[in-house]
C-alpha cells in the first residue's frame, strides 16, 4: 500500500449508477462498477478501453463533475472538492471549447488569475506556456482562426497554467494529425521529466506505450488490470509475428510446419513462444529470413487479451499479414 | 471576490464580441427610430410620447438581450461543455454564478445605458429633463439584474437552452400580472384556480415594483414619493433568494 | 445546504415585506377596464389592448391607441361618417392611460368645435376631469364647450384664452380661438394666432390648416364677406 504522499490519485470502492427516470420504464445502467485504483506521483498513468467503457465517468468523478454513486476519491490526499485541492490540478478535455472571439493570450490570463497568479507573475507564466505549447506567434488570433491542432495546444496550456501536480486528460490526441501526436507527446513528457503526474484515458495505444509508466484497462465499467508498462512490454511472448522470406524454394521447406503458407504468402505468422525455435530450425535449413516483425503493438495486444478480444487480435494480425 | 470579478469581466468580454449581440444592437437603433417616428406621427407632446415608447423599447431590449445570452451561453457552456473548464478550477461554483450574473448584467446595462443617454439627450436637448425618466430607466435595470439572476438559476436546473428562454420570457410577462392576480386572489376563486394563482403569485417577482414607465402620467407621483428603500429590498431579497437557489442547483448538478 | 435554504426563506421573507409595504404604489389605476364600448370597430382588437395592460407595457399601448386615434382623424374617408368612432377611441386611450390629457382635449376639442357632438365631447371630457381633478386645462374646455352650445362667444372667448396662454398650448386649441375670434369679428386677433402658428408649429396639419384658415380670411377681407 503506498502512503498518500505517493499516491497522486486513490480510488475506493467508485461505483457509478445512472438512473433514467424515463416515466414508463425506470433503468438502471452502470456506467462504473466498484473499482480500486491507486496512482502514483510522479508517474504517466494510461486508462485504455472501448468506447462507453466509463472512461469519461471515472475521469469527471475524479474531477468533481459527477457525484460516485458509492466509493470514495482521494485527490492528491484531499477532496477535490476544495479550492485548494483544484488549484494543484490541471485538466484537459475531449475536444476543450473555447468562446471563439477570445485570443488564446486572453484565456490563459483569465484561467491564470483564477488559479491565483497575478500581475507580473501572471504575465511571465503566460509567456512561458505559450512557448511551451508553441503559440507565441498565434497567441494574439482569436480562437476562431485557430486549427484544430492550436486548439487542442491551447487546451494543454489551459492546463498547465497553473503549474499543476497532476493533470488529467481526456482524449489528448483526439483530432490531432501525427506531427499533433509527437507535439503532445514531447509535452507530456517533459512534464513527467518534471515531476508532473499524468492520468489520461485515450484509444491511442501507441502514446500509452511511449508515455505511460502504468496502463490501466476499463472494460464495460469494470476495471480489468493494472499493469506497469515495463511488465506489458515483457510479455513479448504472448505477441504473434510474421516471419517474411523471398525467394525460398518449395523443396527446402518440406517437413516445415508452415511450409504451405509460406509457399503461397511468402511468409507465414508464429506465436512469441515459438519464434525462437522456428527461426532455428529455419536457419539449420540455410534458409535465410528477409524480416521479422510483430503482428500488433504490445499494449494493443495486452489490451485485447484484457478484455478477452483475442479473437480480435487474431482478425487484426491475418489482415496486417495479407498487407 | 477577485474572481467573481474575473468571471464577470470574461463572460461580459464573451458576450460583447458575440456577434449576436452587434446585431441586437443594430435592432435597438432601429427601435429608437420607430419611436420618434411614432412619436412625430402623433399628436401633442411628441417628445414625451417618445420618451414613453423609449422606456417600452429599453424593457424590450433589455429581455431579449438576457434572452440571446442565455441562448447562446447555455449551447457553449452546457452543449459545448465550456463550463467544465471553469467548474474544474480553483473557483467555487457560487463565485461561478454569481460571476456570470454580473458580467450578464454589465452587458444589458451597457445596452440600456446607450438608449437611455441617447433617449434622456435627445429630450433634454430639444425640452428639457424629466427626472422621472432617468429614474424609470434605472428601474428597468434593476429589473434586468432580477431577471438576470432568476434566468441563470434556472439555467442551472434546465436541461434545455428553449426552457430557459421561455421561462424567463414568460416570467418577465407574468412578473407584470400580479396586481391583476392579487385582485383576482381577492375575490375569493375556486380552490384549483386560488392554488394556481398563488403558486404564481408567491413564486414569481412582481415587475411592477420596477414598473414607473406606466406611472409617470400620474400628477402624483414624485421621485420623492417613490418607496426607494421598499423597492431596493424587494429587488434585493428576490434576486438573493433566486441567486441562492441556483447556486444550490449547481452544486448539485452532474455534468454528464 | 441548510445555510442556503436559511438563506432562500430570509430572502423572501424580506421580498414580500417589502412589497406589502408597498400597496398604495403597486395598486392599478381605477380607470383601468378591459372591457371598452361594444360597438367600437377599432383597429386593435382587446385581446391586444388586454394584453398590453397586463404586461407592463400600458402607456405604450395607450400611445398606440393614440395614434390610431389621430390617423383616425386624419382619414378624410372618416369625415363621411363624420368620424363617428372618435368618442370610442378615446375612451379606449383613456382607459390604458387616464392621465394623458392630450387625448381629452384633441378629443373634446374636436367633438365640440368640429361636428358639434356636445354631449359625446363632455362625456369625454367628464372622464378626464375625474381621473385628473386637478388639471385646470380640461376645465377650461367644458366651460367653453357649455358656452359654445348656448353660442356665447364673449364668454367663450377668455376662457379658451385662458387655455391658449397655458404653456404647450396645443395648436388645435389656438385654431378654435382663432375661429372664435373670426367669429366674433376680432380678425387682428385670429390673424395674429395664426401666424403663431406657423411660428411655431412643426406639423404639416397644423400648418396648412392655418395658412387655409388665413387665405379664407383674407379672401372674406376682400370681398367684405362676412365670417360663418
Amino acid at each position: 500500500m503506498t502512503s498518500p504522499s505517493e499516491t497522486a490519485l486513490r480510488v475506493r470502492n467508485l461505483s457509478k449508477i445512472y438512473r433514467h427516470n424515463n416515466p414508463f420504464k425506470r433503468h438502471r445502467e452502470a456506467a462504473l462498477q466498484p473499482l480500486d485504483l491507486d496512482v502514483p506521483s510522479h508517474q504517466a498513468f494510461g486508462l485504455i478501453g472501448l468506447n462507453g467503457a466509463g472512461k469519461t465517468t471515472l475521469v469527471k468523478i475524479l474531477l468533481g463533475l459527477l457525484t460516485p454513486t458509492t466509493g470514495s476519491v482521494e485527490v492528491l490526499g484531499g477532496s477535490i472538492g476544495s479550492r485548494v485541492i483544484r488549484a494543484r490540478v490541471g485538466y484537459l478535455p475531449e475536444l476543450p471549447y473555447f468562446p471563439r472571439q477570445m485570443t488564446a493570450r486572453e484565456l490563459l490570463a483569465y484561467y491564470g488569475y483564477l488559479y491565483g497568479l497575478r500581475g507580473k507573475g501572471l504575465t511571465a507564466r503566460v509567456e512561458e506556456i505559450l512557448e511551451i505549447v508553441r503559440l507565441q506567434k498565434a497567441s494574439g488570433y482569436r480562437i476562431a482562426e485557430y486549427s484544430k491542432g492550436m486548439q487542442q495546444r491551447v487546451g494543454i496550456a489551459q492546463a498547465l497554467i497553473g503549474k499543476p501536480e497532476l493533470i488529467l486528460c481526456d482524449e489528448p490526441v483526439t483530432g490531432l494529425d501525427p506531427v499533433g501526436y509527437r507535439e503532445v507527446r514531447e509535452i507530456f513528457l517533459e512534464l513527467k521529466r518534471t515531476g508532473t503526474t499524468l492520468f489520461f484515458n485515450t484509444h491511442v495505444l501507441s502514446e500509452v506505450e511511449k508515455i505511460c509508466d502504468w496502463v490501466g484497462v476499463l472494460h464495460e465499467g469494470v476495471l480489468r488490470r493494472v499493469a506497469r508498462v515495463s511488465e506489458v512490454m515483457a510479455e513479448k511472448l504472448e505477441m504473434d509475428y510474421w516471419v517474411e522470406l523471398t525467394g525460398v524454394a518449395a523443396d527446402r521447406l518440406q517437413g516445415f510446419a508452415h511450409a504451405e503458407t509460406a509457399a503461397r504468402s511468402g511468409g507465414f505468422q508464429v506465436s512469441g513462444r515459438e519464434l525462437s525455435g522456428v527461426l532455428g530450425d529455419l536457419s539449420a535449413r540455410g534458409i535465410t529470413v528477409s524480416g521479422v516483425r510483430p503482428l500488433s503493438s504490445l499494449v494493443e495486444s495486452f489490451f485485447l487479451r484484457t478484455i478477452g478480444r483475442e479473437s480480435d487480435l487474431m482478425f487484426t494480425n491475418r489482415r496486417e499479414a495479407r498487407s | 471576490m477577485s474572481r467573481v470579478a474575473a468571471v464577470a469581466w470574461f463572460s461580459f468580454r464573451e458576450l460583447v464580441r458575440s456577434k449576436l449581440l452587434v446585431v441586437w444592437l443594430l435592432a435597438v437603433g432601429l427601435l429608437c427610430g420607430v419611436a420618434y417616428l411614432l412619436a412625430y406621427l402623433s399628436y401633442g407632446e411628441p417628445l414625451r410620447i417618445f420618451m414613453d415608447l423609449g422606456l417600452a423599447g429599453l424593457e424590450a431590449a433589455g429581455l431579449v438581450v438576457l434572452l440571446l445570452e442565455l441562448a447562446v451561453t447555455y449551447n457553449t457552456d452546457m452543449e459545448q461543455k465550456a463550463v467544465f473548464l471553469q467548474l474544474t478550477k480553483p473557483l467555487t461554483r457560487g463565485e461561478y454564478l454569481l460571476g456570470r450574473v454580473v458580467g450578464f448584467w454589465m452587458v444589458n446595462c451597457l445596452v440600456l445605458l446607450g438608449m437611455t443617454l441617447f433617449i434622456g439627450g435627445f429630450i433634454a436637448f430639444h425640452h428639457g429633463q424629466y427626472p422621472l425618466f432617468w429614474v424609470a430607466a434605472a428601474l428597468v435595470m434593476i429589473q434586468m439584474f432580477l431577471l438576470t439572476t432568476l434566468g441563470l438559476a434556472y439555467q442551472m436546473i434546465a436541461t434545455s437552452m428553449v426552457g430557459t428562454v421561455l421561462f424567463t420570457f414568460f416570467t418577465s410577462i407574468l412578473g407584470h400580472t400580479m396586481s391583476q392576480i392579487r385582485w383576482a386572489l381577492e375575490r375569493k376563486p375556486d380552490p384549483i384556480l386560488r392554488f394556481l394563482l398563488n403558486g404564481t403569485y408567491y413564486l414569481l417577482p412582481n415587475l411592477e415594483v420596477f414598473n414607473l414607465k406606466d406611472r409617470l402620467y400620474d400628477p402624483t407621483l414624485t421621485t420623492a414619493a417613490l418607496p426607494w428603500g421598499d423597492i431596493a429590498l424587494y429587488a434585493f431579497g428576490y434576486s438573493f433568494a433566486a441567486f441562492l437557489v441556483g447556486w444550490w442547483a449547481l452544486e448539485k448538478r452532474e455534468f454528464h | 445546504m441548510a445555510l442556503i435554504l436559511a438563506g432562500v426563506i430570509l430572502a423572501v421573507a424580506l421580498a414580500f415585506r417589502s412589497e406589502n409595504r408597498m400597496g398604495a404604489y403597486l395598486k392599478p389605476p381605477d380607470f383601468v377596464s378591459l372591457g371598452g364600448p361594444a360597438q367600437a370597430e377599432v383597429r386593435v382588437p382587446s385581446t391586444i389592448r388586454a394584453a398590453a395592460a397586463l404586461t407592463g407595457f400600458r402607456v405604450p399601448a395607450a400611445h398606440l391607441f393614440w395614434l390610431t386615434e389621430v390617423q383616425y382623424y386624419g382619414d378624410s374617408d372618416n369625415a363621411k361618417t363624420r368620424y363617428g368612432l372618435l368618442l370610442d377611441y378615446g375612451l379606449l386611450t383613456a382607459d390604458l392611460n387616464p392621465h394623458f390629457t392630450e387625448n381629452y382635449l384633441f378629443g373634446a376639442a374636436i367633438l365640440a368645435f368640429h361636428v358639434h357632438r356636445i354631449e359625446e365631447a363632455v362625456r369625454l371630457l367628464n372622464r378626464g376631469i375625474g381621473a385628473n381633478p386637478q388639471n385646470i386645462r380640461l376645465k377650461l374646455l367644458l366651460a367653453a364647450i357649455a358656452y359654445m352650445n348656448i353660442d356665447d362667444t364673449q364668454k367663450i372667448i377668455p376662457i379658451l384664452e385662458a387655455q391658449v396662454s397655458l404653456r404647450d398650448a396645443p395648436p388645435m386649441l389656438v385654431n378654435i380661438l382663432a375661429n372664435t375670434y373670426r367669429k366674433a369679428g376680432q380678425t387682428q386677433k385670429a390673424v395674429a394666432l395664426w401666424q403663431r402658428i406657423l411660428r411655431t408649429t412643426n406639423r404639416d396639419d397644423d400648418r396648412d390648416q392655418a395658412t387655409r384658415a388665413l387665405e379664407q380670411l383674407y379672401a372674406e377681407i376682400k370681398t367684405g364677406k362676412k365670417p360663418r
